[in-house]
């Protein structure tokens, strides 16, 4: 996962020497995860992409104002999510969803099967336990494993308090440990797998 | 209570969010508790295991950005364009760091150099290139036969009966330009700092790594440019100012020469040209039936040693028939001229496929040599 730092320096890139390469880099670094989000919140993939390309767009037109940002992967997160409920609006699609609504695609829930000696059957078992979180649960819970957004900007994202981040956080373990327990129930099938290794 | 304390502080410290003090408490519940300890390592692994990229992630990286930028393109018009503008000001000074980018820039503004260049001869873009000193290769394919051929760049070219293909010999200082009097099918290497420029008697089709067909028969009345994935754009060659057409994939442009006469011909200056607005009727974009195998896309069926028609005039068969076969075939009768068919033919001979198209239209044909002559029932 790509550090802030790096995402800064390329948008002081595309700022200051209207870099396009630097552009190119930033759109394909967090263009998936971007899109990804705006699907929570429009549900067409279509819509997700475009609103993602007219955010950057826009990123492109307004460069040269571009400030030093402090947090710049939560500016890219509340740029799109701006967008994003602007177009719902534009859709005249009723009122913008509720967090409970918002669907979230975890498509990496990530751990690489080798590694961690777990069969093709816990694979499936987490993978799951994990599609099965609360909405809201599983949108927090993408933001901060797979798009690395902290504790705190999720919370301003999401209009939620850092409590309600970390109580969900916890939940989203707790489930993911149950499945995980797979160890404790066969130690014997559990260790001839490890000892592989 | 406690337990569920012990979920946020551990669901912190996984995500690297918790500080010293929870840290601390936490390392006490977990030496209080084996079972927690049990969790704590089992969550950790599991979260420390990163997933592999999907094999294909760069190329959708790429993909959606070419996409994207086609977007941009339409909008906004500084971009790609302050690159060359910068690099004609190198005494400015700028610092060593930015000199690759400055190196592109000068690549992108000696094309632009060279495009104008091609661009202000007036006998279009073969005889253009073939005033450029360097040395050049042409490749021709005689009616009635296919090749396909490798580019310096590794671009593949397939080319269609009765098609000329002319390009400099190395594609030296990156440069990757073809002219094309005919039609061909480009699968193009991807080189984002070098665009892949096909000229034709009438437009001009930019690329970055792509596939697509051109048909450009310099005595045909059309161009038609099919793309089959990746981005195009096209410029017309006589209005350079004119807004560029971006293709999206299982898009087709075609584009007609008649607005422009006999004009590559003439000699007369491109500037003294009269200024003629962009009219639907001279480029017409227009989708490709959905969700069709690429092998069955009319367009391209040529690659697949089909020949097709799609409601088209018999005028217009038989000078497909002609380059197919190698044949000349005259029609005498205005009627059957302006008979218009659909269909196919695979490994039928020119007999087989006077035959067949005889079920559809009554008529009667002499094949003497290779001259067929068509005459009314």
């Amino acid at each position: 996962m790509s550090s802030d730092s790096h995402i800064n320096q390329l948008l002081e890139a595309v700022s200051t020497r209207s870099c396009e390469r630097s552009y190119k880099e930033l759109f394909i670094l967090m263009n998936e995860q971007l899109v990804n989000f705006a699907f929570a919140i429009l549900k067409s993939s279509e819509d997700a992409e475009e609103v993602v390309s007219d955010f950057f767009i826009n990123l492109w037109v307004k460069r040269s104002s571009i400030k030093a940002v402090e947090k710049p992967r939560l500016y890219l997160f509340v740029g799109v999510k701006n967008y994003a409920l602007n177009k719902l609006k534009a859709n005249k699609r009723s009122q913008p969803p509720q967090l409970d609504d918002w669907e979230i695609r975890l498509n990496s829930v990530f751990f690489n099967p080798e590694e961690m000696a777990i069969s093709s059957e816990m694979v499936k078992r987490i993978m799951a336990a994990v599609n099965q979180l609360p909405p809201k649960c599983r949108v927090i819970f993408r933001l901060i494993k797979e798009d690395g957004l902290k504790y705190a900007e999720v919370a301003q994202l999401l209009d939620v308090s850092v409590k309600t981040v970390e109580s969900q956080m916890a939940i989203a373990l707790r489930r993911i440990r149950s499945c995980l327990e797979f160890k404790n129930e066969f130690p014997e099938i559990h260790s001839l797998l490890t000892q592989k290794k | 209570m406690k337990e569920e304390q012990f979920w946020i502080l551990l669901s912190k410290k996984l995500a690297h969010e918790a500080t010293g003090e929870e840290l601390a408490l936490l390392q006490e519940f977990l030496n209080s508790n084996s079972e927690w300890m049990a969790a704590h390592d089992h969550l950790q692994e599991f979260c420390n295991s990163r997933p592999e990229p999907a094999p294909d992630y760069t190329q959708r990286g790429e993909d959606a950005y070419l996409n994207h930028i086609n977007r941009l393109k339409a909008r906004v018009f500084d971009f790609e364009t302050e690159a060359a503008t910068e690099a004609d000001l190198p005494a400015i000074g700028r610092k060593t760091r930015y000199i690759r980018w400055v190196k592109l820039a000068g690549s992108m503004a000696a094309a632009c150099v060279l495009f104008y260049y091609i661009f202000s001869i007036p006998s279009a873009g073969e005889a253009g290139l073939a005033q450029n000193e360097l040395p050049h290769n042409e490749v021709k394919v005689g009616h009635g036969s296919k090749s396909k051929i490798q580019l310096p760049d590794g671009t593949q070219v397939w080319l269609n009966s009765g098609s000329k293909l002319t390009y400099e010999g190395s594609f030296k200082g990156g440069l990757r330009e073809v002219a094309l009097d005919g039609e061909a099918y480009f699968d193009v290497t991807r080189d984002p700092e070098h665009p892949f420029i096909v000229h034709t008697s009438g437009v001009d089709i930019k690329v970055l790594g792509t596939a697509f067909n051109v048909k450009a028969y310099d005595v045909d009345q059309t161009i038609e440019a099919t793309l089959i994935h990746g981005s195009i754009e096209v410029v017309d060659r006589f209005q350079p100012d004119a807004p560029k057409v971006m293709l999206k994939p299982h898009e087709k442009i075609v584009f007609n020469k008649s607005r422009h006469g006999a004009a590559p011909k003439t000699g007369l200056p491109v500037e003294t040209r009269p200024e003629q607005p962009v009219s639907t009727s001279t480029i017409l974009v227009t989708p490709l039936p959905k969700h069709i195998a690429d092998s069955s896309i009319l367009e391209t069926s040529w690659l697949y040693n089909r020949i097709s028609f799609d409601d088209e005039k018999m005028t217009d068969v038989a000078i497909k028939l002609e380059r197919w076969y190698d044949v000349r075939i005259r029609i005498t009768d205005d009627k059957i001229k302006n008979y218009r068919i659909s269909g196919a033919f695979i490994d039928e001979t020119i007999d087989e496929a006077l035959r067949d198209i005889q079920l559809l239209i009554p008529f009667k044909y002499e094949i003497n040599n290779k001259t067929i002559t068509i005459n009314k029932k």
